[in-house]
């Protein structure tokens, strides 16, 4: 899984399903260090387009990822997740609570 | 997850056997309502546990049953023949598509395809798609005309939840197909994600559901993964009017939306870190799901028949015990010990009560086995082009679980039998003076220590000429002055088939000697009573369980024999006047009654027994219908035993059901008497 877009925007693909969340996590702890480290204050979009699985182990993860680093002052905003993951978001009732969290929403 | 898979399989087979049931005894003419509602609700169940559990195959073939029978029940179709049949069809697809999922068993599309074609035509141009997997459905939900009800759902699921990897999208999606819904997720606050764990569930559920269909419908969607405490299902308002649009699961609600008044925003935003708005404590009493208001799932538990056999050995071992305690127990002073012989007492009660109770656990009804027959009679006639009604009775009788399972297939083969080479074709009867139609009737009853099943019908009966030639043909020993008794048991030979010609019902001579040894290995006897035109039993006599008994310890020369204690009628001491020498065998009179005397150190050549009748004691035996009177030299006690089998740990000793250890240790062996007086006039 890649961590960063070619412009060098934090990015999140893959599965994000109940098997793989532990390793995501992982990966979104290194990613939150980063952050904390060398954008304390800003907004920072997370491109979200390659992931390509998701189901509510993976919601939980994303949601509580953005909102523990708010506390922190770190404001997280996800961006271009696709269509199919959009209507899994949907489905599961995850809209509402990334409402706020999504950057193509916010538009 | 598993485990869920497990109870949605058993309940998905319990459903369909009811539907069956049904279907089978339904009146078309006057059709019962509550048996068409009971038959909806179970389509109804599968079809919710399927869309549950991602079985779309089965969610496609249920959903058209479900539609049909709702427009039955609403008087819409009329209930016909060939519909039953369509739906009986139906229910063996789906009972494929189950094994499929189940047992990975191969599941016939092409059967599955003509099965939706055949309801779909019934269902007057609904469209059914049943190929792949996909839930392609078009056949239109019932329209909502009707005042819909306006359902808050919240699902609180345990924090382990997401290792059950239960497919929350398809059961919103099912939601959704219902009904209008709005689903809103609320995850718990966590203080910091470093020790956030990813995999503990932190997410419940607040679905807004807009439906005709009834609250105990809504909690069936969830009834395979959530328990009472984790579900919420209450009405927030009543006679809606339906709106002919519905939300589809896809949409994208902005937030709770224009479907949620009063919604729970200060709960939601008063979430306590860790928790959800609606973990247990918070629950208001009484409304969570439907076990609460199902009181049959609320007082049964299923039990993995591993732990119950357990239990059953456990229990065989204390009986064994206790048993041993009250021998050492006799060798003390009943006056100077009184504490210790009336614990003693109260130890055997108590064992005996045990032992009852946990027997009682692994009994089951015979209905359990009966209930397949009426679809098989029913398809079975139809193909031989023969009409048959089928009677059961005694189906409440209950029989060790263990030995059910195995009593299926010799049943199943005895009424293919009956339907096969009994029952005659209409003409036939007809011309036989009978009505046209047959009767196969399936028995059960308990008598004495054993469970005797029956399989009779009205048909032709056994053909004796017959059996002798084709015994003869193939190299049987067998004479023209044989009894009848002794004909009808060279049907027990291997191979043995009088049908002329082979067929898939019959004619291949691979039944009635496996049944036998089916019945055989069971502790059972098969015999068989027939008449030329009159018709055929078949009984089978097993014993009534396999583990635990009540016996007569006796003595017979140095040996200890136990005679199950259903099995006697009475024991006496007899003068020389009653004993009486009919050319090479003795008889007692017992009162009016001349009884045929079977010496048990004869049987099995026992040394130093009491030779004199007038010496001993008579034990008056009930063997299947008939008195016999057993010589013993002694009554020593009343015992619970716990039947071992010789079989498994020795060999099979004939005119015994097993053996047993004694309280000394020592092991006596358990006498069948109907097996022994089989035994004793052989030889």
């Amino acid at each position: 899984m890649d961590s960063q877009t070619p412009t060098g925007l934090p990015a999140l693909s893959g599965d994000w399903t109940i098997g793989f969340v532990a390793c995501q996590a992982d990966l979104l702890r290194r990613i939150a260090c980063d952050l904390a480290a060398a954008r304390p204050g800003s907004t920072t979009v997370i491109d979200c387009s390659r992931i390509e699985s998701i189901d509510t182990s993976g919601f939980q993860l994303l949601y509580t990822w953005a909102t523990t680093l708010d506390f922190k002052g770190i404001k997280l905003l996800f961006a271009g997740f696709p269509e199919p993951i959009l209507a899994s978001r949907a489905l599961l009732g995850f809209t509402a609570l990334f409402a706020s969290l999504d950057l193509n929403v916010r538009k | 997850m598993t485990q869920f898979f497990q109870v949605f399989f058993q309940e998905c087979a319990e459903h369909l056997a009811e539907m069956e049931r049904i279907f089978l005894s339904i009146d078309l003419q006057n059709p019962d309502a509550e048996e068409l509602d009971a038959v909806f609700r179970a389509a109804h169940s599968i079809k919710g546990g399927a869309g549950t559990f991602g079985f779309s195959d089965m969610t496609v073939m249920t959903h058209a049953v479900e539609t049909l029978l709702d427009n039955v029940r609403h008087g819409k179709l009329v209930l016909t023949r060939e519909m039953v049949e369509v739906f009986l069809e139906a229910g063996d697809a789906i009972e494929m598509q189950l094994a499929g999922h189940r047992d990975g068993a191969d599941v016939a599309l092409a059967k599955v395809e003509e099965v939706c074609g055949k309801l779909s035509a019934i269902g007057e141009g609904g469209a059914i798609r049943c190929a792949g997997t996909a839930p392609v459905v078009s056949m239109p939900e019932p329209a909502q005309t009707g005042a819909a009800t306006f359902y808050r759902i919240v699902f609180t699921p345990q924090a382990n939840f997401f290792s059950r990897a239960v497919p929350m999208n398809l059961l919103f999606e099912e939601l959704a197909g219902i009904g209008e819904t709005t689903t809103i997720a609320h995850v718990a606050a966590s203080d910091s994600f470093k020790k956030y764990d990813p995999e503990r569930c932190l997410t419940s559920w607040e679905v807004w559901l807009v439906t005709e269909r009834s609250l105990e419908d809504i909690r069936d969607f969830f009834m395979f993964f959530a328990d009472d405490e984790e579900l919420i299902v209450e009405v927030a308002a009543t006679d809606i009017p339906a709106e002919g649009s519905t939300v589809t699961a896809n949409a994208e609600p902005e937030t709770a939306g224009p479907l949620l008044p009063d919604r729970p925003v200060a709960a939601a935003e008063g979430l306590r870190k860790g928790r959800r708005f609606s973990d247990r404590d918070e629950l208001p009493q009484g409304t969570s799901g439907r076990k609460h208001s199902d009181a049959h799932d609320a007082s049964s538990i299923r039990v993995g028949v591993s732990k119950v056999d357990q239990l059953i050995n456990q229990m065989g071992e204390l009986v064994i015990t206790q048993a041993m305690l009250a021998q050492t127990a006799q060798r003390f002073d009943p006056v100077m010990n009184e504490d210790l012989h009336r614990g003693m007492a109260l130890l055997e009660r108590n064992t005996r009560d045990l032992q009852e109770s946990v027997m009682s656990i692994r009994m089951m009804p015979l209905s359990f086995i009966f209930s397949r027959f009426p679809r098989l009679v029913h398809d079975l006639a139809a193909k031989l082009g023969k009409q048959a009604e089928l009677k059961l009775m005694g189906e409440a009788t209950e029989l060790d679980k263990g030995l059910i399972e195995k009593l299926a297939d010799p049943l199943t083969h005895l009424v293919r039998n009956s339907l096969d080479h009994g029952i005659e074709t209409p003409v036939e009867r007809m011309a036989a003076g009978k009505l046209p139609g047959g009767t196969v009737t399936l028995s059960a009853a308990q008598t004495g220590g054993r469970i005797v099943i029956e399989v009779s019908d009205d048909g032709a009966g056994l053909n004796r000429k017959k059996i002798l030639k084709k015994a003869a043909d193939k190299g049987l020993p067998v004479a023209e002055e044989m009894s009848d008794d002794e004909v009808w048991q060279l049907v027990f030979a291997p191979g043995f088939s009088t049908a002329e010609e082979v067929t898939d019902v019959s004619g291949r001579g691979v039944g009635m000697d496996v049944v036998m040894k089916n019945v055989q290995s069971m502790g059972g006897r098969v015999a068989i009573l027939s008449g030329e035109g009159a018709g055929s039993r078949v009984v089978i006599s097993l014993p009534l369980t396999l583990a635990i008994l009540d016996g007569l310890s006796v003595r017979v020369g140095e040996e200890v024999f136990i005679v199950p204690l259903n099995s006697i009628l009475e024991s006496l001491q007899l003068g020389p006047e009653s004993v009486n020498q009919v050319g090479g065998n003795t008889t007692v009179r017992v009162r009016d009654a001349y009884l045929p005397l079977l010496k048990v150190a004869d049987v099995y050549g026992i040394a130093k027994a009491k030779e004199r009748p007038e010496e001993a004691i008579v034990v008056i035996v009930d063997a299947e219908g008939e008195h016999v009177a057993l010589l013993v030299d002694e009554l020593l006690n009343q015992h619970q035993v716990v039947i071992k089998s010789l079989e498994a740990n020795y060999r099979r000793v004939h005119g015994t059901a097993g053996a047993t250890i004694l309280g000394d240790g020592r092991v006596a062996l358990i006498l069948d008497v109907a097996d022994l007086v089989h035994l004793w006039r052989k030889s």
